[in-house]
C-alpha cells in the first residue's frame, strides 16, 4: 500500500476494488437521494404550511422515492456481489455474528418500500398529519435502520480481534467509538447528493423548470451547503478516532490523493451552490461545478473508506482469494452484455422522454 | 493443512435451517416466476390489441400491470436480495463458492435485472401516454430482460445439482450449460407462463370495472399460455434423466418426504393442467374468481413441492461431489477424521445453561459444526427424534458409518473422541437431560469406532450406489 490507490495492489485485488468502487458510487448515489429524501418528507411534515419551495419538492419526492428506492436496491446489487469476492470472510463473519439483528433490515426495507407506496397514494394524500406523519416517521426511521446496520455491520466486519468474544456473548449490538461520527459522516453527506441530483431532475423532467421558484432553489442550495459543512465536521471528528495506522494510510499515498479529490469535490460543490444562491437559479456552471464536485466527493470518500478498510484486513489471504476468483470465466462475456443493456436501458429512456414530450400530459 | 473457514453458526431454535430457507426461496420463485409469466402475457396482450383482437387488452394491461410491477419490483427485489443475505446465514461457503466460481454470470444477470427495472418502470409511470408500438417494444424489453434473469440464476443453480464438466475442469461455461440447465429452463418457463396466466385470471375477476362478457373475453385470451403446461410431462422427464441416479432415487422412493412432496406436486400439476385444456381452452368454460384463486394456490404449493424436491435431491451435497449439505468438502472430511472438527473452530460454544460435563460440550460443539445445518437436536427434523429408537452402540455404528446409514448423509468427519461426544450428547437429551451425566472414556468404545470409520471411509454414500447400480 504505497501506491495511490488502485495501483500498488495486484492486477486481480486492484481490478475487483475498482469495479466495487464504481458500482458503490452508483449505489449511493440513489441511496443517498432516498435516505436524504425521507429525512426531508420528516423534517417538512410537521410544517401545517409550508412554503411553495417546501410543498414542490416534497410533491417530487412522493412521486418518484418509491422508484428511486428500487433504484438503490438495483445498484445496490452489484457492489453486494464485488464485496463478496473482496472481502468474504470479513463480510459473511459480520452478517452471521449480527444474525436475526442483522437481517432485519430485509423486512424493514420491505416495510419502507411499501409505506412509500402508500405515500404517493390519493388515500393517504387525503388524510390529515395524524395519518402523514406516522408514515412519513416509518419510512424514515426505517432507512435509518438500515443506515445504522450497513455502518454496524461495516465496523465489526473489521474488528476480527472482537468476533470470537461478539459470537461468545451472544450479542446483538456492536458498539464503537467509530460508529456516531462515521455514520452522520455519510448520513449528513447524502443531503448533497440529494440535492444535486434533485437538481437534474428538475432539468430533466418537462415542464418542471418553469414551477420551481427561486425561493426553492435557495432551500435546495442551503440544504446542500449544510449537509456539506456538517459532512465535513463529521468526516473530520471520524478521522481523527480512527487508529493512528489506518490515519496513516489515508492522508499516505495510497488514500492521500482520494482525500483530496473528496476535499476539492467539496470545494466546487460549494462555490456552485453559493453560485445557485446568489443567481436563485442553476446555471450551466453551476451545474457542472456541482455535479463534478458531488462525484468527486463520493467517489473520493470511498476509496478512503476502502483504504480503511484495507488497512484492517490480512491482504496476502485476500489477494490469493482475488487471485483464484479472477481465473474463473465470463468477464468479455459481461462486458458485452454491460454495454449492450446499458445502452437498451438509455434507448428505452430516450425514446420514452421524446414520447411523453409530445403527448399530452394525463 | 487444514483449510475449512470456519464461520459464527447460529441457532434458529426450533426451526429447521432448511424451513427458513426454503420457505423465502419457494417465495421469491413464485414471484419472480409471476414477474416473467407476466411480461410474456403483456406482451401478447399488448400485440392483440394493437392488431384489434382484444379490445380491453390495453386497458387490463394498465390495471394489471401496475399489480405486477409492485409485487414485482417490491417483493422480488427484496426477497431476491434476501435469499443472498439469507444463503450466508445458513450456508456462507457454498454462496461463497458460488459467488467465486459464477460471479461475471451474475454480472450479467444483473445488467438484464437493471434493464427489467427500468423498462418496467417506465411503461408503468408513462405507459398510458405511449404509442401501442412503444408500448410493445418496453414490454418486449421487460419480458426479454426477466427472462434472460431466470436465464442466467437458472444455469448457476442446475449447476449445483449437475456440475457436468465443471467437476473436471472448473470452467464456466462447463458449470453453466450443465445436463440440467435446458430441460430447467423449459420446465420454469411454463411455469412462470401458467403462473401468469392463473393470475391475471384472478385479478381480472377482481376489476370490477369490466362487464362479465369483457372479463370472459379476457379470461379466453389469457388462460391461453396455460396450453404450454402439456410440455410439463416431457420436460419433467427429460429432466428426471438429466439428473444424477441416485437423486432419481430418492425421489422414486429412496425419500419418502421427497417422493411425497414430488407426488404432491405432479398431481396438482397434473390436476391444474387437465382443467385448463379440457375445460379453460377446449370448452371455454368462464372461471371465476374462486376458481381461479384455487387453481392459483394450487399452483404456489405445486411450484413448493418442486422446489423442495431440487433443492432436497442434492443430498447429500449443496454443490454435488464437491461441497457436503454441512459446507464440509470431501478433503475436509479426510482432514478432519486425523485432527478433528472442532479443534481449529475459534467461536466457543453458546450454551445457555452448562452442561454436566465438557464431554458433552464437545458433543454439542460437533453437532453445531456438523449436524446443525440440516437439523436441530430437539426441534424440527430432529437428531433426538430420528435416533430414539437406537442403542448407544447402533448410534456409534450409525453415525461412524452415516452414509451407508443414510446415503444422503455426507460421512462423519471427526475423530472416534468427536463421535463418541456427540453419541453421550444425543443420548443424555434422550434420558432428559439429567444433572449429573458420567463421561464415556472407553478405549476399547474409541478403538471401535475408529475401526468402524476406516471401514466407511470418507467416501460419500452415493458412490456406492452408483458402483452398486447396473449402469456401472
Amino acid at each position: 500500500m504505497s501506491a495511490p490507490f488502485p495501483f500498488g495492489f495486484p492486477l486481480a485485488t486492484a481490478g475487483y476494488l475498482s469495479l466495487y468502487v464504481i458500482t458503490l458510487l452508483i449505489h449511493v448515489a440513489f441511496m443517498n437521494y432516498v435516505l436524504a429524501g425521507s429525512s426531508y418528507m420528516l423534517l417538512t411534515s410537521f410544517n401545517r404550511r409550508p412554503s411553495e419551495a417546501t410543498a414542490l419538492w416534497r410533491k417530487l419526492l412522493i412521486d418518484w422515492l418509491p422508484f428511486a428506492t428500487g433504484l438503490a436496491i438495483t445498484a445496490g446489487v452489484a457492489p453486494l456481489l464485488f464485496i463478496q469476492i473482496l472481502y468474504q470472510t470479513p463480510f459473511y463473519s459480520a452478517n452471521l455474528l449480527l444474525s436475526h439483528r442483522w437481517m432485519l433490515i430485509l423486512p424493514v426495507l420491505l416495510m419502507c418500500f411499501y409505506l412509500l407506496y402508500l405515500q404517493k397514494s390519493k388515500w393517504l394524500a387525503a388524510r390529515n398529519g395524524l395519518w402523514r406523519i406516522p408514515v412519513v416517521l416509518l419510512i424514515f426511521l426505517g432507512f435509518g435502520f438500515i443506515a445504522f446496520s450497513w455502518t454496524e455491520n461495516h465496523l465489526l466486519s473489521l474488528d476480527q480481534p472482537a468476533w470470537a468474544s461478539f459470537y461468545g456473548q451472544g450479542r446483538l449490538f456492536y458498539q464503537s467509538a467509530l460508529l456516531p461520527s462515521r455514520l452522520a459522516m455519510w448520513f449528513i453527506g447524502a443531503f448533497t447528493t440529494f440535492a444535486c441530483l434533485l437538481m437534474w431532475q428538475v432539468k430533466w423532467t418537462p415542464g418542471l423548470a418553469d414551477k420551481v421558484t427561486p425561493a426553492a432553489w435557495r432551500q435546495l442550495g442551503s440544504l446542500a451547503l449544510a449537509g456539506l459543512t456538517l459532512a465535513g465536521i463529521a468526516a473530520v471528528i471520524h478521522l481523527a478516532t480512527i487508529p493512528a495506522t489506518t490515519r496513516a494510510h489515508v492522508l499516505g499515498w495510497v488514500g492521500g490523493p482520494w482525500l483530496a479529490i473528496a476535499v476539492a469535490g467539496a470545494m466546487l460543490q460549494t462555490t456552485g451552490w453559493l453560485h445557485v444562491i446568489r443567481h436563485a437559479t442553476p446555471s450551466a456552471l453551476a451545474r457542472t461545478l456541482i455535479t463534478t464536485g458531488c462525484i468527486a466527493t463520493i467517489a473520493g470518500m470511498a476509496v478512503v473508506r476502502e483504504v480503511m478498510r484495507l488497512s484492517s484486513v490480512d491482504l496476502p489471504i485476500l489477494e490469493a482469494q482475488h487471485r483464484e476468483a479472477m481465473n474463473s470465466g465470463g468477464f468479455i462475456i459481461f462486458l458485452l452484455f454491460f454495454a449492450a443493456n446499458a445502452a437498451t436501458i438509455t434507448w428505452c429512456s430516450v425514446q420514452v422522454r421524446r414520447a411523453i414530450m409530445i403527448a399530452p400530459q394525463t | 493443512m487444514n483449510t475449512f473457514p470456519y464461520y459464527p453458526v447460529n441457532d434458529l431454535g426450533p426451526l429447521m435451517k432448511g424451513m427458513v430457507i426454503g420457505g423465502l426461496g419457494i417465495f421469491h420463485v413464485f414471484i419472480a416466476q409471476l414477474a416473467i409469466g407476466g411480461g410474456m402475457l403483456m406482451c401478447y396482450l399488448q400485440w392483440l390489441h394493437s392488431k384489434g383482437r382484444c379490445p380491453n387488452g390495453r386497458r387490463f394491461i394498465d390495471d394489471y400491470f401496475r399489480v405486477l410491477v409492485l409485487v414485482s419490483f417490491v417483493t422480488g427485489a427484496v426477497t431476491g436480495v434476501g435469499m443472498w443475505f439469507t444463503t450466508i446465514q445458513i450456508s456462507p461457503r457454498t454462496i461463497g463458492v458460488m459467488i467465486r466460481e459464477f460471479h461475471w454470470l451474475w454480472a450479467i444477470e444483473w445488467t438484464f435485472f437493471s434493464l427489467e427495472v427500468v423498462s418496467g418502470y417506465l411503461f408503468y409511470r408513462y405507459g398510458r401516454q405511449l404509442s401501442d408500438r412503444l408500448r410493445l417494444r418496453l414490454l418486449l424489453l421487460y419480458s426479454t430482460a426477466a427472462w434472460f434473469s431466470l436465464f442466467w440464476i437458472n444455469g448457476i443453480l442446475s449447476w449445483q445439482l449437475t456440475p457436468g464438466g465443471w467437476l473436471e475442469n472448473h470452467g464456466v461455461w462447463a458449470g453453466f450449460f450443465n445436463p440440467s440447465f435446458w430441460p430447467s429452463l423449459f420446465f420454469r418457463t411454463v411455469c412462470a407462463l401458467a403462473e401468469a396466466a392463473l393470475s391475471a385470471c384472478v385479478l381480472i375477476n377482481a376489476v370490477r370495472e369490466f362487464s362479465r362478457d369483457e372479463q370472459s373475453d379476457l379470461i379466453s385470451v389469457c388462460a391461453r399460455p396455460l396450453g404450454a403446461m402439456v410440455l410439463m410431462p416431457f420436460l419433467g422427464l427429460w429432466y428426471f434423466a438429466s439428473i444424477p441416479a441416485d437423486s432419481r432415487g430418492w425421489i422414486t422412493g429412496g425419500s419418502a418426504a421427497m417422493t411425497l412432496f414430488l407426488t404432491l406436486s405432479v398431481s396438482m400439476s397434473t390436476f391444474i393442467g387437465a382443467y385448463a385444456v379440457f375445460a379453460m381452452l377446449r370448452q371455454k368454460l368462464y372461471v371465476n374468481g374462486a376458481t381461479a384463486t384455487l387453481l392459483l394456490g394450487l399452483a404456489f404449493l405445486a411450484s413448493a413441492g418442486g422446489e423442495f424436491v431440487r433443492e432436497g435431491v442434492r443430498k447429500p451435497f449443496t454443490i454435488r461431489e464437491y461441497l457436503y449439505s454441512n459446507s464440509l468438502t470431501p478433503d475436509d472430511v479426510a482432514e478432519m477424521r486425523r485432527t478433528g472438527c472442532t479443534t481449529n473452530d475459534p467461536y466457543p460454544l453458546r450454551l445457555s445453561k452448562p452442561m454436566p460435563n465438557k464431554q458433552l460440550e464437545l458433543g454439542a460443539h460437533v453437532f453445531r459444526i456438523q449436524c446443525s445445518i440440516c437439523h436441530t437436536l430437539d426441534g424440527a427434523n430432529a437428531v433426538v427424534d430420528l435416533t430414539s429408537t437406537w442403542s448407544p452402540d447402533q448410534k456409534r455404528l450409525n453415525i461412524a458409518q452415516l452414509q451407508r446409514t443414510k446415503p444422503f448423509m455426507p460421512p462423519f468427519a471427526g475423530t472416534p473422541e468427536e463421535l463418541e461426544a456427540l453419541v453421550q450428547l444425543v443420548t443424555w437429551v434422550h434420558a432428559g437431560r439429567p444433572a449429573e451425566w458420567p463421561e464415556s472414556r472407553d478405549t476399547e468404545v474409541l478403538t471401535q469406532i475408529q475401526q468402524w470409520l476406516d471401514a466407511a471411509g470418507t467416501e460419500p454414500g452415493t458412490r456406492s450406489i452408483r458402483a452398486q447400480s447396473p449402469a456401472h
